[in-house]
């Protein structure tokens, strides 16, 4: 139950050979850009080996790098056991800082202590089937570029992200992806494997340029993401809020349905056969995609689904025996102790439109940005012998308080039908 | 054998009458003709065996032509004589392959005198020789079995608790089918759980057997069908408790009490079954290896739990009666309101 998986793989972009294209246009694009792109590299100190790489390209000014939040986020994380280091394709080495990040993006902006080569220039959203050209570091190996094509921002996802048809692998994240012009129209950013690749567009770059101080004292990069994280689940719950909610009839309640284009859902029935003793009627609805926060731990995930369960042959004994295994709900994400608190629970029983539910609301706290908490609900009808509804609501990254707003909203769709 | 006088102080075969062996009242006639008595020490399994010794010199050994014919290997065939004489008493080893440790003194081929009460070990076999106004053990009081263990005790008593114990849990096991399985498929699935009375009412026969000399197994099949029957009551009862306060911790403490009770009940029960305890001693000795267990699984549970715990503990209990101490909260906004003061209120803890 609860959560689904996402389909999106930060990082593990992938799994094609390093394609150069033998293309003039490629070729010159390489040439003449190979420079700006480097090689990023986090590095446990001590050890002086690199824990994991990306990639990175200059741009805004010739000492300011932008890559994947993604790539660098354990040097952000833990500073005293990584720091960040660059390396160009003349074997050239040096250390960086992060002055910013945009974590609902997946960027992240790097400062080196010299310039390094002339910055890249940035360009608005691709057309469809517009030839793009992506570079990286592929599997650890040397600067790659791979030809694809731009297939427009994906529908239905939370965040943008440019549809990239073309084969970018591990290790190509932070790259840049550039038209024929060699302007950057987007940054690499994950994949589904198969050729089907994702890139952050190019104008969020620019505005993490705009908001960044570089010159300024060791910015707070925690606090950054926290306030960040705290805009985003303020603008998407108000989104959902403020928004028409079909209503869809699940057994004998008519609830919420697809309440944001933005959800993937599924829905299946299981009918009551002399096999199977009980009807069972579940739809899930998940957001297609999340911020990436750690390895452990992603944010602004949202997903609910509802269960209806009922019977004519099984006895209430034999049926509540059934909806009690029902009844429960796991939260996805690998979060540990250094990233969150326990969950704190309540269990209250609510009237629904004349139906009882008992309900278990959980949350738990994020230790680095205040304020924000994990949500989980579990509501469970009861009063009936033979018939039971199931409701799940998981947010990851949430206030407290958006969370019961959106929880309010919901159950006050809740309408039971004769 | 027929001088063999068995006067051992196990409650059934106890002669009540006999307060003192030898003593001049009640054995006065026998008192001048026994100048000691000769005790072969029993072991776990076997009672000691006591002797008058009327004469002498009393020969002992494997030899059938011994006074006192001791069947164990280790000894000698002619190992030990003791006589009376001017000097007394005295023991003569005439064993020169184990040989004879008097009071835990090798004794070499020699006639040594010796005084009550003295301790002989001839091979593997144990002699006491006693006085004859040695005072025995008090009598103790026969063992009664309660009203409860004699009616258990009773075939028809066990087999009716037996057959409650399999038909609930052919019920349990019927009532968690939500897929289709036919009966046969069902009940193989829980022969384990309908062999496991026998199987434990089995063994504890054996051991009441081997340390009271009674197999008592009817008694003992009633108590495991019992200590069953009671356990799947047990989890009933936790899980009506549990929806009826929506509390998983006044059930958990209510499950552990009554476990307690439940395991002290049946292990004083069951060491009265294969001992001779009274009901009190029993309850004191099963209630204190109990506590001990349950403290120690509490000592581990605490030093072992761990800080984080990556998932929720809901509340998930679900019962078709809906019987309930909490009323619903009518208003959603209520509801929601009452929720988040809960959920802030635990996580600024």
């Amino acid at each position: 139950m609860a959560a689904v998986l996402r389909i999106l793989l930060f990082v593990s972009l992938g799994f094609s050979g390093c394609g150069v294209l033998a293309d003039e246009t490629a070729q010159q694009l390489y040439e003449t850009y190979q420079d700006s792109i480097l090689r990023i590299e986090v590095i446990t100190p001590g050890m002086e080996k690199k824990a994991s790489l990306g990639t990175g390209f200059v741009i805004g000014e010739e000492n300011l790098v932008a890559s994947n939040f993604h790539v660098v986020s354990s040097a952000v994380h833990e500073p005293d056991r990584y720091r960040l280091e660059w390396s160009n394709t003349r074997g050239e080495r040096g250390q960086l800082s992060v002055v910013a990040v945009d974590v609902v993006h997946d960027l992240a902006l790097l400062k080196a202590d010299h310039p390094l080569a002339s910055p890249l220039v940035t360009t608005g959203l691709p057309k469809k089937g517009a030839e793009l050209y992506s570079l990286g570091h592929p599997l650890a190996l040397d600067l790659s570029i791979v030809a694809g094509t731009a297939n427009g921002l994906l529908e239905n996802s939370i965040y943008e992200k440019i549809h990239f048809s073309g084969g970018i692998n591990p290790g190509m994240s932070g790259g840049p992806a550039l038209d024929q012009e060699g302007r950057v129209v987007g940054v690499n950013v994950a994949s589904a494997g198969n050729s089907v690749g994702f890139l952050v567009p190019a104008h969020y770059v620019d505005v993490m340029l705009m908001r960044a101080d570089p010159d300024g004292e060791s910015p707070d990069i925690t606090r950054q993401i926290g306030e960040q994280l705290i805009e985003n689940q303020d603008r998407l719950i108000n989104e959902l809020l403020e928004s028409e909610w079909p209503t869809q009839t699940i057994g004998k309640f008519q609830v919420p349905g697809e309440v944001s284009s933005r959800l993937d859902c599924w829905g299946d029935t299981e009918p009551e056969t002399d096999d199977h003793k009980y009807l069972e009627v579940a739809t899930n609805c998940n957001g297609r995609d999340a911020i990436f926060l750690s390895d452990r731990q992603s944010a602004g995930s949202i997903s609910h689904q509802y269960f209806w369960l009922a019977t004519d042959s099984l006895s209430p004994r034999s049926f509540y025996r059934l909806y009690q295994q029902h009844n429960n709900s796991r939260f996805i994400g690998g979060a540990d102790e250094t990233d969150v608190g326990n969950f704190t629970c309540s269990t209250r029983f609510v009237n629904l439109s004349g139906q009882s539910f008992k309900a278990n609301v959980c949350a738990r706290p994020y230790k680095r940005y205040p304020e924000l908490t994990d949500f989980m609900v579990l509501m469970a009808m009861t009063g009936h012998p033979k018939q039971g509804f199931l409701f799940t609501l998981d947010l990851s990254t949430v206030t407290l308080e958006n969370g019961m707003r959106l929880l309010e909203r919901f159950l006050e769709g809740f309408q039971w039908i004769e | 054998m027929d001088r063999v006088n068995n006067l051992e102080t196990t409650p059934e075969s106890h002669d009540a009458t006999v307060e003192f062996l030898g003593s001049n009242e009640v054995n006065e006639p026998r008192a001048t003709a026994v100048s000691f008595v000769l005790e072969v020490v029993g072991s776990f399994r076997v009672r000691s065996q006591f002797y008058p010794v009327d004469h002498f010199p009393f020969h002992i050994g494997r030899a059938y032509d011994n006074d006192l014919i001791v069947s164990d290997d280790t000894v000698s065939p002619r190992h030990l004589v003791v006589n009376h004489g001017v000097e007394g008493l005295t023991v003569r080893n005439m064993s020169r392959e184990n040989g004879t440790v008097l009071n835990d003194t090798q004794m070499g081929v020699e006639t040594q005198s010796v005084k009550l009460p003295a301790k002989l070990s001839i091979g593997r076999t144990q002699i006491r020789l006693l006085q004859t106004t040695t005072a025995v053990a008090p009598t103790k009081p026969l063992v009664r079995l309660s009203r409860l263990t004699a009616l258990c005790s009773r075939l028809q008593v066990s087999l009716i608790l037996l057959f409650s114990y399999l038909l609930a849990t052919i019920y349990v096991a019927f009532e968690s089918q939500s897929l289709w399985m036919n009966s046969n498929e069902v009940i193989v699935g829980q022969l384990l759980e309908l062999v496991l009375p026998l199987a434990v009412a089995t063994v504890m026969s054996f051991v009441s057997h081997l340390l009271t000399h009674y197999w008592r197994f009817p008694l003992q099949l009633s108590i495991a069908s019992v200590f069953l029957l009671l356990q799947l009551f047990l989890d009933e009862l936790y899980s009506f408790v549990s929806y009826l306060t929506t509390s998983n911790h006044l059930a958990e403490m209510l499950n552990i009490v009554l476990s307690v009770g439940l395991f002290t009940l049946i292990l004083a029960w069951q060491l009265r079954a294969i001992s001779h305890l009274g009901a009190r001693l029993s309850n004191t000795v099963g209630g204190a290896i109990v506590s001990s267990f349950f403290v120690i699984f509490v000592l581990q549970d605490q030093v072992g739990r761990p800080e984080f715990i990556g998932q929720p503990i809901m509340h998930t209990v679900l019962r078709a009666s809906d019987l309930r101490w909490e009323d619903d909260i009518d208003s959603v906004m209520s509801f929601t309101q009452q929720v988040q003061r809960e959920l802030q209120a635990g996580m600024n803890e």
